[in-house]
């Protein structure tokens, strides 16, 4: 119950966030100079056309009308049209968050599959060949451009040697996975190794704590006392981790999604800044914020069925 | 005499990777000043007669779809891309430690003002927050700076806001206080040179991070004008070829990957001479 009511707060106050967001995006796009009536309709457009559009947006009236009818609209999830592309900017959004979603979540697995195992070996084993390994690796994986990275790849494992496409997104579901494994591997790596170097601190940390010695004395098996007392407390604080470079990955989708040619938001995002699709633009920085207003509020959810210490107020 | 004792300090602090590191990057900033000193040829002159021609002892890392020496547009590629890590640090460097020093000093509304400001832009992934502000403004060089000044600050600001918390009840603040110094100054000369390291380690790790952005930026065409010899445009700029001419967009990612790591380990070394030296 106390949950369910945290939850219906958390979910109130993020309509003033979003307020602020929105206020952002509508302000900054009006920063562009021109006659915004003739950026959404092209040059192309006739004059009645414009005209129209003018006095449905309200363009005659004064900067906060405008926003205000911009809110309405936004409230109703109405994104208006993309300029370029001629479809909703809603339905787009939707259609191609698929590739996106699909994307980050197997990028999030596979860092987190690979890095646990790995972590937990370096945190229970300590500092040694195997720390320095971890350490040299994480400095590579963090200076090298990820869109060299995955050209490489492609170079490699698509044209030389090709075990999987040159992009694309395919039309079957397992082709859709085959041409995901190499674009969220490669996305992947960066928060690996993150993940593993904090997985490793905290294991040594845990492993210290009183409750860990009481947990053997009391006879139970090394196998309990890893499941049960380490993992449970190693898992907060590799959440909040993942949550925040789940922000991140999102905003990498933009450079992984050019390079691997994956129809998702992020080469949405992209076609619409190199069109001047500034409705299309707009709607997609909107619907970003808001997805990681939704990413942090499930990470915070998931902390009080992750650790029973944590009470959501 | 009190600087002849730092100095020596400072020697017996250094460690090996300080000083591997900082030597490679003298040679990276040689390079960047003198870039003719490294190769014969001109990075934009096209070469009908030598298309895509695989690296050679002539040609070392092979010349691209004009003719163009692919060495010699990497090697003019460093200034660039080293002026473009170094400027769109320090303005953020600046303003975020400015920021974040005013409002943890004084706290009350200025800090609860730009703590809110704080929130909101992390609300957006930094790349979306980015391409957001080149789009408004338009593609190419100028504007790009301006989108990474405009963000970057952030870090810089939470960095040494928090290190001015701690920092504003120490002694030393209370009696300059005491004394009657005036807030500017025991902010900018007592405080400042105690909080500012933190910053200064994460800024040396920013000029590489600054860099990857913007070679990502030029990669999706969002950054410098075409011609210019910029790591990451060049990496872009062989991307139609990459079936059969591999070494146009090869050569310039290795560099890039191997300046970074160098910064890296710099910034690392650095931070871990100051904790010795201030025996932390």
């Amino acid at each position: 119950m106390q949950q369910v009511k945290y939850i219906f707060n958390r979910i109130l106050q993020m309509f003033p966030v979003l307020i602020v967001i929105s206020f952002i995006v509508f302000g900054s796009m009006r920063l562009i100079p021109g006659d915004p009536a003739v950026k959404m309709l092209g040059d192309k457009a006739t004059e009645e056309t414009l005209a129209a559009l003018r006095a449905k947006m309200g363009l005659d009236k004064p900067f906060l009308v405008q926003y205000l009818y911009y809110l309405k609209q936004t409230a109703k999830l109405d994104f208006g049209n993309s300029i370029y592309l001629k479809q909703s900017v809603l339905s787009l959004f939707l259609e191609k968050s698929v590739v996106t979603v699909s994307l980050t979540v197997l990028t999030a697995f596979f860092s987190v599959l690979i890095s646990f195992p790995l972590g937990f070996y370096a945190g229970i084993h300590g500092d040694g060949r195997f720390g320095r390994l971890v350490s040299s690796l994480s400095l590579i994986f963090t200076s090298v451009p990820i869109f060299w990275l995955g050209l490489l790849m492609l170079m490699l494992l698509a044209l030389r040697f090709p075990v999987f496409p040159v992009g694309g997104w395919g039309t079957s579901f397992m082709e859709h996975l085959h041409s995901l494994i190499l674009p969220s591997f490669v996305g992947s790596l960066s928060t690996m190794t993150l993940i593993i170097r904090n997985i490793q601190a905290s294991v040594v940390n845990v492993l210290k704590k009183d409750y860990v010695d009481f947990a053997y004395s009391k006879g139970l098996s090394a196998r309990k006392v890893t499941s049960g007392y380490i993992m449970r407390n190693v898992l907060v604080s590799t959440v909040t981790l993942l949550s925040i470079r789940i922000t991140g990955l999102l905003g990498g989708s933009v450079v992984i999604e050019s390079v691997f040619a994956l129809p998702g938001i992020g080469s949405l995002l992209l076609t619409g800044v190199l069109s001047r699709d500034y409705t299309l633009v707009q709607g997609l920085v909107f619907l970003f914020g808001v997805i990681v207003l939704v990413i942090n509020l499930l990470t915070d959810i998931s902390y009080s069925f992750l650790d029973p210490r944590v009470t959501l107020k | 005499m009190e600087n002849t004792g730092r100095l020596l300090n400072f020697f017996r602090n250094c460690n090996q990777e300080f000083i591997v590191s900082s030597l490679i990057l003298l040679l990276i900033i040689t390079v960047a000043i003198f870039p003719a000193w490294f190769t014969r040829y001109d990075p934009y002159e096209q070469n009908m007669e030598a298309l895509m021609q695989p690296p050679s002892a002539g040609h070392f890392f092979g010349t691209d779809n004009f003719g163009r020496d692919c060495y010699s547009r990497v090697i003019y590629g460093t200034r660039v891309d080293l002026v473009i890590g170094v400027l769109a640090t320090a303005v953020p460097f600046l303003t975020g430690v400015f920021i974040g020093l005013v409002s943890g000093y004084f706290g009350g509304k200025i800090d609860a003002v730009m703590m809110r400001i704080l929130d909101i832009t992390t609300a957006f992934p930094f790349t979306v927050l980015i391409i957001l502000i080149v789009s408004i403004l338009g593609t190419g060089m100028r504007n790009l700076y301006i989108a990474i000044w405009l963000v970057g600050w952030r870090e810089y600001a939470k960095l040494s806001r928090s290190e001015v918390l701690v920092e504003k009840n120490a002694e030393y603040v209370q009696a300059a206080k005491v004394l009657g110094f005036s807030n500017a100054r025991i902010l900018f000369r007592h405080i400042m040179p105690n909080v500012v390291q933190s910053s200064v380690v994460y800024g040396i790790t920013d000029i590489m991070l600054c860099m990857l952005t913007a070679a990502g930026m030029s990669f999706m065409g969002l950054g410098v004008e075409v011609p210019t010899p910029e790591w990451g445009a060049i990496i872009s700029e062989g991307r139609p070829f990459m079936a059969y001419a591999w070494w146009i967009s090869t050569f310039p990612g290795i560099v890039l990957m191997l300046t970074g790591i160098t910064i890296n380990v710099f910034g690392s070394s650095v931070s871990r001479m100051m904790k010795q030296m201030h025996g932390r």
